[in-house]
């Protein structure tokens, strides 16, 4: 049982609860702040790791000159996708966010593309400064996470990917305390108030939607660096719904809400999961096979997600902390 | 009768040949033979005027020569051992091509019985006409394709329409009459003899049972979660994310119940590749675009000539005026719930039997619909159509312009989707508004 516990404790610190958390700030300051339906937070997660990769594997660049590249390009990313659908009203951009997410998923997978994006495998071998720049505290060692041991590696990813994570949610929190992120509140709540305040309402969710682009960004690269692969298997549609997942269950619109989120949720992504391959292992407790099996069992987790965003929206649009008095979720 | 009498002459000739053989190889002769397939199958036939190097282990050359009429070209060879055997594909006649890493082979040649290598070539790679001649089904396949399309999408415009919603669990509607149609043909072939009218009526029953179980599941759907969070007054945004949720509950549902893998209607796999008519059109594909095209007519009848169909076109226009004016909305709504699922499972049911069967299949296809009825002008049920079409056209047009990018045909439709959109943003058909 503490095995099992350990593996949910290490799912809620670990890599891919920190890309996912990334993900979902940048995603609250499109959803939860502005009220912008972005579909498409794997697309700028899928830039931000690409950007990291690419580079490092094509033309032998340093690891740590990629950061402005994965600013730069999660920036041209959003002004494609919201120059046409901004204007619009707000499910266009959804639909236009998820399909040009898919359409950067499928243009890495192809074949044609081998040699500069690695097609279906994806990008190996390109953590090497990372590897270096292990701090010599960390060096030659695991942390014990409870029954839990960590590979100094991945300790200082998940080092750098929660300093991350603090700095992007103050900067999330200095934000939205200024004018910028009154208006950017008030676009949410009555967009045509706003315009005839005077305010170029275009202009606002432009930089919203580059903002949280970035942030996005920097959870792909987290992602593929915590993975030491970059692949478009990491960028399914998927990304994009569990990040919704994790801004709903920590609460949309407040600055705790994403980091609340994704180590609840991968709390319990990691714990059912041990859990239910313990009792569908041959040993000890077990479920009876028609209900499942060390075959099915782990697909188990996704039924768990869906079933959960469909109860937490219906009777906790708030989140589980939540207060109800604020309730932001309705746009359009 | 003629092909048969052929088949059997040419039989008999290999059967001499054969035994014709051992008396000319007094010495180590390399007997090499070069063949070629012609397009669309059929007997092999010789390649004359080919020049032939051979050269030994060390890579020099030991012996040349030119295939004759009947393509064979017999060249001595000093010794025996290993030889490669090569082609001059400059020297193939037009039409003939040989891949790269073909046209050559190591042969052994031992000591009394010689050796032989054979070249069986098939039709040059990439030629202009050929291609052309491919637009016919290119085009037939589009439209075939963009009416599998269009029987989901119409569902998911028509719910767009009256409700508002986008239904990201659309595709699961369609999953569920794919796999339920698979498992309920299962049952069937249990008993009796696969294929020919026993098997369409299996299969016909297996659709009852399949598309049944699409609109069970979408009113269901209607009764206990959208109507009840319709009277709550939840919002929109939240209701698209609660089918988000539940797209994906269904889903992984149906993958732990039914399993990863892909199937395909038992009843179905015997047809699969019989030629009909100039532009190959197997049965399948025809009784997919005639499905399809009997299922459109239905709605577009149902639409503009029934009460219903006005009363649904009126609940898409103004859900107020149109229950001021005596229509009962909830009513309404739950009947193009249980339309739209039906058309979802018989779209699931023909998609199903143009590729196979599997717990995504839904999923897949989607973004695909999402496309159309954004192509067609959201919430437009012709536009959906018109949207469908363009889009099963752009698909397949697209394989076909860029043959070695197949994988990427889907991204074609999708960008031209998001193109539509900067420039006409209420689609082809929809009504000139602002939608900002």
């Amino acid at each position: 049982m503490s095995q099992i516990l350990s593996n949910g404790l290490y799912g809620a610190i670990g890599v891919t609860a920190i890309a996912y958390c990334l993900a979902a700030i940048g995603l609250n300051i499109h959803f939860g702040y502005t009220g912008l339906l972005n579909f498409g937070q794997a697309g700028f997660a899928l830039v931000g790791g690409y950007a990291v990769a690419m580079p490092v594997m094509n033309w032998q660049w340093s690891i740590w000159a990629t950061i402005p590249v994965v600013i730069i390009a999660s920036t041209v990313f959003a002004l494609l996708l919201g120059i046409p659908t901004l204007r619009l009203r707000s499910d266009y951009l959804a639909i236009v966010t998820i399909a040009a997410a898919e359409i950067l998923r499928l243009l890495v997978s192809t074949p044609k593309l081998d040699n500069v994006t690695g097609a279906s495998d994806g990008i190996n071998s390109f953590t090497n400064d990372i590897q270096n720049s292990i701090p010599g505290f960390l060096r030659g060692r695991s942390v014990p996470l409870w029954e839990k041991q960590i590979s100094e590696y991945e300790m200082w990813v998940i080092m750098l990917g929660w300093f991350l994570v603090v700095v992007f949610s103050l900067a999330v929190w200095a934000l939205m305390r200024s004018p910028w992120g009154r208006v950017v509140r008030s676009i949410r709540e009555d967009e045509d108030a706003a315009r005839s305040l005077g305010k170029n309402v275009f202009a606002y969710k432009m930089t919203s939607l580059i903002l949280g682009g970035i942030v996005g960004g920097f959870g792909g690269a987290i992602l593929v660096i915590g993975q030491r692969n970059a692949s478009p298997g990491s960028f399914q549609t998927q990304f994009t719904f569990l990040t919704y997942a994790i801004v709903v269950l920590g609460g949309v619109g407040k600055v705790k809400g994403p980091i609340i989120g994704a180590m609840i949720f991968w709390f319990i992504i990691s714990f059912s999961d041990s859990l239910l391959a313990d009792w569908t292992d041959r040993t000890g407790f077990q479920l009876p096979t028609w209900v499942m099996d060390s075959s099915n069992f782990s697909f188990f987790r996704w039924i768990l997600v869906g079933g959960g965003l469909v109860l937490l929206v219906i009777f906790r649009p708030q989140g589980i902390f939540g207060n109800r008095k604020e309730q932001v979720f309705d746009v359009r | 009768m003629i092909r048969k009498l052929v088949r059997a002459l040419l039989a008999a000739c290999a059967l001499f040949a054969l035994f014709a053989e051992p008396a000319h190889a007094d010495d180590n002769i390399l007997q090499v033979r070069v063949q070629h397939t012609p397009e669309g199958g059929g007997k092999k036939q010789p390649v004359e005027g080919v020049a032939i190097t051979v050269t030994d282990a060390a890579g020099t050359v030991v012996g040349e020569g030119v295939t004759d009429a009947s393509g064979v070209a017999k060249i001595s060879v000093p010794a025996a051992g290993d030889f490669t055997v090569t082609i001059d594909p400059d020297t193939l006649p037009d039409g003939i091509g040989v891949s790269d890493g073909e046209n050559s082979r190591t042969v052994k040649v031992t000591d009394g019985l010689g050796g032989n290598a054979n070249f069986n070539l098939g039709a040059a790679p990439q030629e202009k006409d050929s291609k052309l001649s491919l637009l016919p089904r290119t085009l037939f396949n589009g439209i075939r394709f963009g009416l599998v399309i269009a029987i989901m999408s119409v569902g998911l415009s028509l719910i767009y329409g009256t409700t508002g919603l986008s239904n990201f669990a659309h595709g699961e509607t369609v999953t569920i009459g794919a796999v339920m149609t698979a498992v309920a043909s299962g049952w069937f072939t249990l008993s009796s003899a696969r294929g020919g009218w026993g098997g369409l009526l299996q299969l016909s029953a297996a659709v009852v049972i399949g598309v049944s179980c699409a609109v069970a599941f979408s009113g269901a759907l209607e009764l206990v979660l959208w109507r009840p969070m319709r009277r709550r007054g939840i919002g929109l945004t939240s209701m698209m994310i609660v089918s988000i949720g539940l797209a994906m509950l269904v889903r992984f549902v149906i993958q732990m119940r039914y399993g990863s893998q892909p199937k395909s209607y038992a009843q179905f796999a015997s047809q699969r590749n019989i030629n009909l008519g100039p532009i190959g059109v197997t049965p399948r594909d025809l009784t997919t675009a005639v499905i399809a095209l009997i299922a459109l007519c239905a709605v577009a009848y149902l639409l503009m000539r029934t009460r219903t169909g006005k009363a649904i076109r009126a609940v898409s226009d103004n859900p107020d005026l149109a229950s001021t004016t005596g229509i009962n909305t909830e009513r309404i709504i739950l009947k193009v719930w249980l339309l739209g699922g039906a058309l979802a499972g018989l779209g699931g049911v023909t998609f199903g039997l143009d590729e196979q069967v599997s717990w995504n299949m839904g999923t897949k296809i989607l973004l695909l619909m999402f496309a159309a009825i954004t192509l067609g002008g959201l919430g437009r049920p012709f536009g959906a159509l018109v949207g469908s079409l363009a889009v099963g056209l752009f698909v397949q047009l697209w394989a076909w312009l860029f043959g070695d990018y197949t994988d990427l045909k889907t991204m074609g439709a999708l960008m031209a989707m998001i193109l539509v959109l900067l420039f006409r943003p209420q689609g082809i058909l929809g009504k000139k508004e602002r939608v900002g």
